[in-house]
């Protein structure tokens, strides 16, 4: 397809990231940074990130004329403590640049520390249409050992507040496997979400990563999923650093939990995500951005570390905050090429490797159709022995046409995805 | 050509650590051969692996030049000699080429196994030994009370050894004196037949093979046409030299007394046997040097290139480095799990750490490397009677009438506070004890015979560890005796891996099938079914383990479209998998065989 007025417009996803946070979490590896010690400097920062985001998004605005804007998501670090004149300009700049879609889907992440009613309206009315609240847990003890600034009862309270400030599209983002977490805890959590009602909801299993407060307090004890072997758990209880559940206990919350979404009317559609029945007529209330992502559909990523899928290449932006600052007072021609740090043109064999990867994320799978439309090759005549292998696994079903994940594959699915891999 | 009364032909013996190396530059050093700036930080010793291990594994000779207190000029041959227990063999035929040595003892030591071993291994050459005691600097050394204990323990005369210290370099012209004064020049005759004992050889892909050699009797020069006596095979003489610090010399000549090199385009390496004896070919000696003994390999495992398409690499790494190590046997194998690979022989378990080293290190070959096993004599019920070196041969349990096992004679020279922990390790080796000597109050030498299969894993450094560093040991092959021994076999899957059978005691045989099985399911990877580890004794299992099927393996979010990461760990995940072993259905990593193999009785 060319860039052609005449011709229909592609789809594009635009990512946002606000690298801005009240206090780092325990267990957080995103990229995002906390306050500078002085409050002007704070500010002054912030300023100038924003300057630099549109400065992107107006260089950026060429190179996409032949797309229209489907959805946009900002993520952070937290944008919900941005001001919100800096996320208006920004939607402004999107829109001034770009062809959106009318029904666009427009979320923002929220931590419900940072965000009051009036600022919630502020939101709401520069177009923001769908809320993600960090939620993560509704008990105190979990929510403090993770580091979080704000309480269950500032959660229930963001919630309400959203609703009242029109917001009909709202997500929580929740966690298991947390240290100390049992199925009970898990269950009470998810069962106060649901009675909540949210349109979407996000469970993910807490990953101990490097860099992060919480490696240094559970690395030893984090469950190799390739082997076997014993792990260090502590020999006492200790109140700060409860044990991590085990991969049996893990595992058990997490299906307790999916049943008890399911038996709510909350659909499984990826890995970690649910939504409910109702919202648009095909993707319901299923997150647009997040299917960009795992239908390799473009998608163009604006800030600080952030990442784009552009007509099979692969970019990403700089991480370091002073460089990317910088390249917002550069003329717009040399502006991209200053903060994209990696371009990569995917091969035809990435491509494939991608498409069967993200795709298997979706409970729906993929399409064989869309294999062959993709590639021109039937995906038997790539994959049919890896196919053959996970279907006799029980890893892998096939029917109407589509490759999906069964349980037990969704369970595994990075062994099966590594198959993928040529 | 020198007159053979101002040649000295000496080798320095010594315990491990108590200097030799040290000693060896220093008298180079003194001796004016070599500029300070031409040092290495030991001359001697030019293999990495010798260097880091602090020990001296091939031989090799210097020629040094010195003018003595007389006046007269001296040629000082020094051939260098290994240091540890499992290099006997070629102490010996180092020694073969010497007509005296110098002993070194440490002043805060004393004597340990390895001096008695090697001092007793120079006097059945029938060489003169002059004392040196050595680290005279440090404060806690005791002179005099070592001396004496040369003198009590060895029985030589030890009261005019100089007191030295290396490191420093005080003495070291009271050693080259008493080398002059106290040791023989060499006997021989320049107008008989050539008669040259090769003590060693390396292999040079311009030259041919170098012999390294000893006259004992004739000429050898430039052109010559000599005969190898006990392969038949002659030559012309190409190049004739000594030993320069670190290079070869050329020179006219050698003569009767003297020790160089020659080379004669030999490309056949097998042509030029260690120990053999050189001649001319046209006026031949009568007969031959007496040569070394050939030594059994004591210890054999199996040794596979991680990448099977390297067989071939392999194969000729081992043939160069038999070369010069005579007492490296091989032959090839086939493991149904290592594919194809050889079955090696060694003197002991150091020698094979040193080959494998070499072969990682000189040749850059990943090596997976079975357990190391003795050889066993296995009495069949029809009389007959086999030699038994891989485990994996075993015959059918029923036609086997009894077994044998070598079974060793071992000092431990040991201070007295640990004499029971050092006991109670001997005993759960299955050693019998045989007497405690003390050589003063607060040292001992405790005689035990041992198996060597006891011996071959970790006895090292299970006596230092135990010992904190304090107990030396020293063996020699006693014979066979007859042992209750089984054969255990390791099942994965239900499937045996022969390359992690192994002859055992049957006493234990549980034990050690059970450390077996649990350090295999740390690593062997999870699968998507369970695996059993079973550890059998003909055909009953003794111990088990079960890893079992993996049951969570998924990615978290892909945050923001940021895949990259996430795909990374996906083609690392596939990446592993394709370096894996197959066993059955089961996959292995490469380096389990490894950790598994290695895994030694202490942990």
């Amino acid at each position: 397809m060319s860039g052609s007025a005449a011709g229909p417009r592609r789809p594009l996803a635009v990512y946002i990231h606000i690298p801005f946070c009240i206090r780092k979490c325990a267990y957080c590896d995103f990229l995002s940074f906390p306050p500078a010690p002085r409050a002007g400097e704070q500010e002054e920062r912030m300023r100038r990130y924003f300057d630099a985001l549109l400065a992107e998004a107006a260089a950026a605005e060429e190179e996409l004329r032949a797309y229209e804007v489907t959805s946009i998501y900002f993520g952070g670090g937290t944008p919900s403590l941005a001001p919100v004149s800096g996320i208006a300009a920004c939607l402004d700049a999107v829109r001034a640049g770009f062809p959106v879609a009318e029904d666009a889907e427009i979320s923002l992440e929220c931590n419900p520390a940072t965000a009051d009613a009036a600022k919630l309206k502020k939101l709401r009315d520069a177009g923001v249409n769908r809320l993600s609240i960090g939620v993560q847990s509704f008990h105190d003890t979990e929510l403090k050992l993770l580091g979080r600034v704000h309480t269950a009862a500032d959660a229930l309270r963001a919630y309400e507040e959203a609703r009242n400030a029109g917001f009909d599209n709202i997500n929580l983002d929740l966690m298991a496997a947390l240290p100390g977490q049992t199925a009970d805890s898990l269950l009470d959590t998810v069962g106060r979400a649901i009675r909540l009602g949210p349109e979407h909801l996000s469970l993910y299993s807490l990953i101990i990563e490097p860099g992060t407060p919480f490696y240094e307090r559970y690395a030893g004890q984090v469950p190799d999923p390739h082997y076997d072997r014993k792990r260090k758990r502590p020999s006492a209880p200790d109140p700060d650093t409860p044990a991590l559940p085990d991969e049996d206990e893990e595992r058990e919350m997490l299906h307790a939990a999916r049943a008890l979404l399911a038996e709510h009317g909350y659909e499984q559609y990826e890995i970690s995500n649910y939504a409910r029945q109702g919202g648009r007529p095909v993707t319901g209330y299923r997150c647009v951005q997040n299917l960009a992502y795992w239908m390799r559909q473009d998608y163009l990523g604006l800030g600080l570390g952030a990442a784009s899928l552009l007509d099979d290449t692969r970019l990403t932006n700089t991480r370091d905050p002073g460089r990317y600052a910088e390249a917002g007072g550069n003329a717009r021609g040399g502006l991209l090429s200053c903060i994209r740090e990696e371009t990569r043109r995917l091969s035809p064999q990435e491509r494939m490797e991608e498409f069967m990867f993200l795709g298997l994320r979706l409970t729906e799978g993929v399409a064989e159709a869309d294999f062959r439309r993709c590639f021109g090759r039937d995906i038997d005549e790539v994959y049919g022995e890896t196919l053959r292998r996970h279907t006799a696994a029980d890893l892998i079903v096939r029917k109407n046409g589509r490759v999906r994940l069964t349980d037990r594959g969704q369970d595994l699915a990075n062994t099966v995805m590594a198959d993928f891999m040529f | 050509m020198a007159d053979s009364k101002n040649i000295r032909n000496f080798c320095i013996v010594a315990h491990i650590d108590h200097g030799k190396s040290t000693l060896a530059d220093r008298l180079i050093e003194k001796t004016g051969v070599l500029t300070n700036r031409e040092m290495q930080a030991q001359v001697l010793d030019n293999m990495d692996i010798e260097r880091e291990r602090g020990i001296t594994i091939k031989s090799q000779a210097v020629r040094m030049i010195y003018t003595a207190r007389d006046g007269q000029e001296y040629i000082l041959n020094m051939i260098d000699t290994p240091g540890h227990v499992d290099f006997g063999y070629e102490v010996s035929r180092s020694l073969a080429a010497c007509d005296g040595a110098i002993l070194v003892v440490d002043a805060t030591q004393g004597v340990e196994a390895q001096t008695l071993a090697n001092v007793y291994l120079a006097l059945d050459h029938d060489l003169e030994v002059v004392p040196v005691i050595n680290k005279i600097d440090l404060p806690s050394a005791e002179p005099q009370k070592v001396k004496d204990e040369i003198e009590d323990v060895i029985g030589i005369e030890a009261q005019d050894a100089p007191l030295i210290s290396a490191k420093v370099g005080t003495g070291i012209e009271e050693v080259l004196e008493a080398v002059i004064e106290r040791l023989p020049a060499p006997k021989g005759d320049p107008a008989e037949p050539l008669k040259a004992l090769i003590f060693d050889s390396v292999y040079d892909s311009y030259k041919g093979v170098i012999v390294f050699c000893r006259l004992f009797d004739g000429k050898i020069s430039r052109g010559m046409p000599v005969r190898f006596m006990a392969t038949g095979a002659e030559a012309e003489v190409v190049e004739v030299g000594y030993f320069g610090p670190g290079r070869f010399i050329p020179c006219d000549g050698l003569m009767a007394g003297e020790v160089g090199y020659f080379t004669a385009s030999i490309k056949n390496i097998a042509d030029t046997r260690v120990g053999d004896t050189v001649t001319g070919a046209q006026a031949p000696c009568a007969e031959a040097l007496p040569g070394y003994k050939k030594v059994m390999p004591m210890v054999y495992c199996g040794i596979y290139p991680a990448d099977n398409a390297r067989y071939g690499e392999l194969r000729d790494a081992l043939e160069k480095l038999q070369l010069n190590d005579a007492s490296l046997f091989y032959e090839p194998e086939t493991s149904q799990a290592l594919g194809f690979g050889f079955r090696c022989g060694f003197l002991g378990l150091l020698h094979l750490e040193v080959i494998e080293e070499r072969l990682q290190r000189e040749y850059d070959l990943d090596l997976v490397t079975t357990a190391p096993s003795v050889v066993y004599r296995v009495h069949k019920t029809d009389g007959e009677m086999i030699e038994l070196t891989n485990p994996s041969n075993l015959p059918d349990p029923s036609t086997i009438e009894y077994m044998e096992e070598p079974i060793v004679s071992g000092e431990i020279m040991v201070t007295t506070e640990y004499i029971g922990a050092i006991m109670q390790l001997c005993q759960e080796r299955r050693g019998r004890y045989l007497s405690t000597d003390y050589i003063e109050q607060t040292r001992a030498v405790l005689k035990y015979e041992l198996p060597l299969n006891e011996i071959i894993y970790d006895f090292f450094d299970a006596l230092k560890s135990r010992s904190r560093g304090y107990a030396s040991f020293d063996y020699e092959i006693k014979g066979y005796e007859r042992s209750e021994l089984v054969k255990l076999d390791i099942l994965i899957n239900k499937e045996q891996v022969d390359a992690l059978s192994f002859i055992v005691h049957s006493a234990g045989a549980y034990e050690r099938g059970k450390k077996m099985c649990e350090r295999l399911k740390e690593e062997i990877p999870r699968h998507l079914f369970e695996i059993p580890i079973q550890a059998t004794v003909g055909g009953r299992v003794i111990a088990r383990e079960t890893v079992k099927a993996m049951r969570k393996d998924v990615l978290a979010k892909c945050y923001g479209g940021d895949i990259t990461r996430k795909k990374k760990l996906l083609e690392k995940q596939k990446e592993g998998k394709k370096k894996m072993r197959q066993i059955g259905s089961v996959e292995i990593p490469q380096n389990a065989f490894l950790n598994v193999l290695k895994l030694g009785d202490e942990d």
